[in-house]
């Protein structure tokens, strides 16, 4: 097929059409970015599919689709982290008012974990900061995280490099432990 | 020198944190075609009453007046938090009538998959779970899973699980599905005869709870979280 009638035919794609072949591309992509800071993966599904729905009610405005719904990506789970811990907050203030559960083994051990520990210090170093380092551990380079983010490329390493030595003096206040 | 050492080694501490988010989880493939079914689904469902936005303003100028102390603002941060947590949750329509008293559920009968009659007025006394569903229909087939899952772990505090296919071929399109999903709970067909009943039906899934006194307790129309249902049983379970 000549290249102008490719352009011809995407051209009058519906945007229907428009909405499956952007959503099939990145899909599991964007559910992996979700899946691998929420750590629940049906959640992560659910999460995904509300990046597109945002995206769907904006899409007019927006030039870079990848770098948008990456960037969403990150702030959902972001997003859901603190939604999360609302909740166990909310759980915790009104546990007087019911015979709350005492937390199983298995929650005091997930509570223990490196992992949970890591999100809870996301949370506390503000929000900037951790989309910056969710997105260099997910192999974003400097460019890259610049362009997501919408920041100026020449100062990204500064900021970054402020974002891990904020990260870790977060973790030692609260963990006191290197390892 | 002694400073870009130090830049390097938080990097590489920082690194070794957050390694676990660096991979794609194991084994998992995300089904894009369910999800993208859900999506398509809930961007045919209609926007948020603007009520909803006025609510939301009046909450917001009423937490901002409350940032005036630092007592007060502790208070609306958790009234906030309160307010996310219930809305998040609690999803139920309780259906009342003009003097404020739930409505008694309709009595059907109609044939489950082993050919026995099944009536409502058969479980007085229980909490009735009926979901109207059809297997063309991705939302009510995502959720047999919820329901059968439901009638395992509550059946025995006396919940029923029912389900009337609205499908038009029948047991022919219903019995190969209950077999592969291995339905445990009574299923029928012909729910368009009943439908009527319940205000139409008008999008599915459509769900019922049904209180021990055989009023309908609550009423779910579409794909809601599988926790609002356990919300609304555990909460319709515990009502004597």
């Amino acid at each position: 097929m000549p290249s102008e009638l490719c352009t011809a035919v995407s051209a009058i794609q519906s945007p229907r059409d428009d909405l499956e072949a952007i959503f099939r591309a990145h899909y599991a992509r964007i559910a992996g970015i979700v899946a691998r800071v929420t750590h629940d993966r049906a959640r992560a599904e659910d999460l995904a599919v509300e990046v597109f729905l945002k995206w769907r009610k904006q899409s007019g405005k927006i030039t870079n689709i990848e770098a948008w719904l990456h960037r969403t990506a990150v702030r959902t789970s972001l997003d859901e982290l603190r939604r999360q811990q609302r909740r166990r907050r909310y759980e915790d203030m009104t546990a007087f008012l019911s015979h709350r559960r005492q937390p199983t083994p298995e929650e005091l051990y997930s509570a223990s974990q490196d992992h949970t520990r890591v999100r809870a210090v996301l949370l506390a170093i503000g929000a900037r900061n951790a989309e910056m380092l969710l997105l260099r551990s997910q192999g974003s380079t400097y460019a890259e995280v610049a362009s997501i983010l919408g920041l100026n490329p020449s100062s990204i390493g500064a900021l970054i490099s402020r974002a891990q030595q904020a990260f870790k003096k977060e973790y030692l206040k609260r963990y006191g432990t290197t390892e | 020198m002694e400073q870009q050492n130090d830049a390097i080694e938080i990097e590489r501490w920082v690194d070794r944190r957050l390694r676990p988010f660096s991979a794609a989880p194991a084994d998992w493939n995300p089904d894009a075609t369910h999800a993208l079914a859900i999506l398509q689904q809930r961007q045919r469902q209609p926007r948020p009453l603007r009520t909803w936005a006025w609510a939301a303003g009046v909450t917001a100028l009423a937490s901002v007046c409350l940032l005036a102390f630092p007592s007060t603002r502790a208070f609306a941060s958790r009234c906030i938090d309160a307010c996310g947590e219930l809305v998040a949750r609690v999803s139920i329509v309780f259906p009342v009538n003009p003097a404020g008293e739930l409505l008694p559920a309709p009595d059907f009968t109609l044939t489950d998959q082993t050919g026995a009659p099944v009536s409502l007025s058969n479980f007085k006394g229980k909490v009735i779970l009926l979901n109207f569903w059809a297997t063309w229909c991705p939302p009510c087939t995502h959720e047999t899973p919820w329901f059968v899952d439901f009638q395992r772990t509550y059946g025995g505090q006396g919940l029923v699980v029912l389900g009337v296919s609205l499908d038009e071929d029948s047991w022919t399109a219903v019995r190969p599905f209950i077999a592969k999903h291995r339905v445990n709970y009574r299923m029928m067909t012909g729910g368009d005869a009943i439908a009527p009943l319940f205000g139409g039906v008008k999008s599915l899934p459509a769900t019922f709870i049904v209180d021990r006194q055989g009023r309908i307790a609550a009423v779910y129309t579409g794909l809601v979280p599988k926790a609002n249902y356990q919300f609304g049983i555990e909460t319709i379970l515990a009502a004597r």
